[in-house]
């Protein structure tokens, strides 16, 4: 049996959000934080609770508050004061529009995201990546 | 496989079945969801899209470029994930077009063809 997963899903648009819910709910817990501090807030305090590390984030960039980068870089600083390395860290997926080839280049290199996808997610492509991480395994569809 | 549902279009005018039969055959072959769910879910999704499309046109009357390209970026997301693909090249101008700080003239048109283009769904 698959380990039950914890899902952070940062979108602040409704269906976006619902969308990724619906399609990441067979493989654990999902969370959602519809801006940037509410995210880094809620980030923050998973560490306070045994196994409360998320183990994957959603990520949209361009959000009202804190954008998609910063939180970013604020988990990361979060990991780093923490002592959280490697294959701890929480990956993180960031979620963005097709036009935006900038910010995906920022997210993967300074931000050290482990993928990009662009909307519309596909459940295929969000799959894929889950399974290229290793979050679920080959043919895995529910816990 | 992708079977028609008469229960969520009672009442609806034929071009309003029409585009919602095409977002639901959309949600379903893009998200893979189970088709109660995706009839579940859509009241919802087209509420949203009407408070988006409300939100630009109070950005609009409100002649706020900034807002507009804000609003233009949020809607432009929730066009895609519905496979409204023409909706959401016209709500990409208006987030470019809010960066750059657009005339009012610009922003007036293009509200304009959304609002054309999505009120089949709205309706």
């Amino acid at each position: 049996m698959t380990k039950k997963l914890k899902f952070l899903i940062v979108e602040d648009e409704f269906i976006s959000r619902t969308l990724l819910k619906e399609m990441l709910a067979p493989f654990g817990d999902c969370h959602t934080a519809t801006n940037g501090d509410d995210a880094v807030n809620v980030l923050r305090h998973s560490y306070d609770e045994p196994n409360g590390r998320y183990d994957l984030v959603c990520l949209d960039i361009m959000m009202p508050g804190k954008n998609g980068h910063e939180v970013l870089k604020e988990l990361r600083q979060i990991e780093i004061s923490k002592g959280i390395q490697g294959a701890d860290t929480t990956k993180v997926f960031m979620i963005t529009a097709l036009d935006d080839a900038k910010n995906i280049m920022e997210a993967l290199v300074v931000g050290r995201c482990e993928a990009y996808l662009t909307k519309p997610v596909s459940r295929t492509r969000l799959e894929e990546q889950l399974r290229d991480l290793q979050l679920i395994e080959q043919g895995a569809e529910d816990v | 496989m992708y079977e028609s549902v008469d229960k969520p279009m009672i009442g609806k005018s034929v071009n309003q079945k029409k585009s919602i039969e095409s977002i639901r055959l959309h949600l379903t072959q893009q998200f893979n969801l189970p088709l109660e769910q995706i009839d579940m879910l859509l009241p919802t999704f087209i509420a949203t899209l009407g408070t988006h499309m409300g939100n630009l046109e109070k950005a609009l009357a409100e002649n706020n470029p900034v807002l507009l390209g804000k609003v233009g970026h949020t809607i432009k997301g929730a066009f895609l994930n519905l496979g409204l693909p023409d909706c959401a090249q016209i709500a990409l101008t208006i987030e470019e077009k809010g960066r750059q700080g657009g005339s009012l003239t610009d922003f007036k048109k293009l509200v304009e063809d959304l609002r054309l283009l999505i009120k089949p769904v709205l309706e």
